[in-house]
């Protein structure tokens, strides 16, 4: 994974007047912040799994009225379970908060602000070991130049010619450095976003899948 | 290197309207001498900070670092412990770098901009374009930085401050034209000393309408 640092080094090598006295690193580091966000939020709408993070909440929890917190999710992919006789693995359903759906699955829960909760009482949980939460987390703020992106490095030149867009845009007040091309660094920039997100149709593409065909 | 009083004696030989003539006193040639000195560094500081570059450690002093005495214009500062740079953020805009050690300058002195890597104490390196040391007297000589090639940019200062003197118009002329030929050659030599290695990845490529240059030698800027 690429650093902060050097995704906005790679944008400032792109023109000479792209320099920190005009645009200090914690303006860079901002803007960079937020639109990492943006491009996870874009990744993960070409590829659901594209990163995950597991928790595994042992069971019991207490107080079992008050859920458990998962940090930061954007996307839950796979709840599951673990019976505590074999170790064997099994199912759990997440439902709609307050549903109506009754009986409910055996082993379901459900999602809301942030806090998963199980339904039923803990005694009819005594079987169950542990779950387990495959899920995207919400990219934490870049607050440090030396932290680390949570995207591959596949995404560094739409990043970095973002910045440079950006950069392009706020200005150039040296006198004796042309001023960069506006419209130039928005079409690489938006070139490299789209390629960057066509490339992730390469990791799905062996995927076995079904589609459901009209006649 | 030449003493002031050395260039007073090259500058007056530059007319034989000069001679025998009593149009200034010493000790007011030689002060010539070194305002022009000052303003040849001055030059320096905006073409090519580094060619006379000076560096200083200065230690924490209560809540600020002093500024060294003969600054001209700084160009880096950096944690004298670590070497981490150090960058000067503006007074009224202290959050302007938060990712990087920050401090800002007030009245001669840099006091810490205030975020978390901002350095609290300790000593700073100090980096600076530095305004010559001025000779204490008309036979010490002037800053040995100075590149020796470029003494007659000062002749030619003597022998047009003579010239306003007098009153001539025709010499007047003369000497500021050679005046401004030798200024115009040391501004090229500090532009371009480096200007055949130097690789730059970012800043400033420092390429100076000379001309404009001259406003800040005479001080008209």
């Amino acid at each position: 994974m690429s650093t902060a640092l050097e995704v906005i080094e790679t944008a400032r090598d792109r023109h000479r007047a792209f320099n920190a006295r005009q645009h200090p690193n914690g303006t860079l580091l901002r803007l960079l912040s937020q639109y990492h966000r943006t491009l996870v939020g874009r990744t993960l709408m070409a590829n659901g799994a594209h990163f995950l993070t597991e928790q595994i909440i042992p069971m019991p929890f207490d107080p079992w009225a008050d859920g458990v917190e998962l940090i930061s999710p954007l996307a839950i992919l796979r709840p599951s379970l673990t019976y505590r006789t074999g170790g064997r693995p099994g199912e759990l359903r997440l439902i709609p908060p307050s549903t109506s759906i009754d009986p409910k699955p055996v082993w379901a829960g459900w999602v809301e602000g942030g806090r998963l909760f199980l339904a039923g009482e803990p005694s009819a949980w005594q079987a169950v070991d542990q779950i387990t939460i495959t899920y995207t987390q919400i990219p934490a703020p870049l607050t440090t130049l030396g932290q680390s992106l949570l995207l591959s490095p596949m995404a560094d030149e739409a990043m970095s010619l973002h910045l440079a867009h950006l950069m392009a845009n706020r200005g150039n007040q040296e006198t004796d450095v042309e001023g960069p091309d506006e419209d130039r660094f928005l079409d690489d920039w938006q070139n490299a976003e789209r390629q960057y997100l066509e490339s992730l149709l390469l990791e799905t593409r062996s995927e076995i899948t079904f589609w459901r065909e009209d006649y | 290197m030449a003493t002031p009083l050395e260039i007073i004696a090259s500058g007056m030989a530059r007319s034989a309207r000069f001679n025998n003539q009593q149009l200034a006193l010493a000790d007011e040639l030689v002060d010539v001498v070194r305002r022009q000195v000052r303003a040849a560094f001055a030059v320096a500081a905006r073409i090519n900070p580094f060619y006379y570059l000076s560096e200083e450690t200065v230690a924490f002093d209560t809540d600020h670092w002093p500024w060294p005495d003969d600054v001209e214009a700084f160009v880096r500062l950096e944690i004298t412990a670590t070497g981490t740079e150090v960058v000067v953020v503006p007074f009224d805009d202290r959050q302007a770098e938060t990712v990087r050690a920050a401090v800002y300058a007030r009245g001669a002195q840099f006091r810490s901009a205030g975020n978390p890597l901002d350095p609290t104490s300790g000593d700073l390196t100090m980096f600076y374009t530095p305004r010559p040391v001025d000779p204490a007297t008309g036979s010490d000589p002037i800053d040995a930085r100075f590149p020796e090639a470029y003494l007659d940019l000062f002749y030619n200062d003597i022998a047009l401050y003579l010239a306003v003197k007098t009153g001539r118009a025709d010499d007047i002329a003369t000497f500021t034209t050679e005046r401004d030929r030798w200024l115009m050659l040391y501004i090229a030599h500090l532009e371009h000393v480096l200007g055949v290695v130097e690789v730059r990845r970012k800043q400033l490529v420092r390429r100076f309408a000379a001309n404009t240059l001259v406003s800040v030698y005479t001080g008209a800027a």
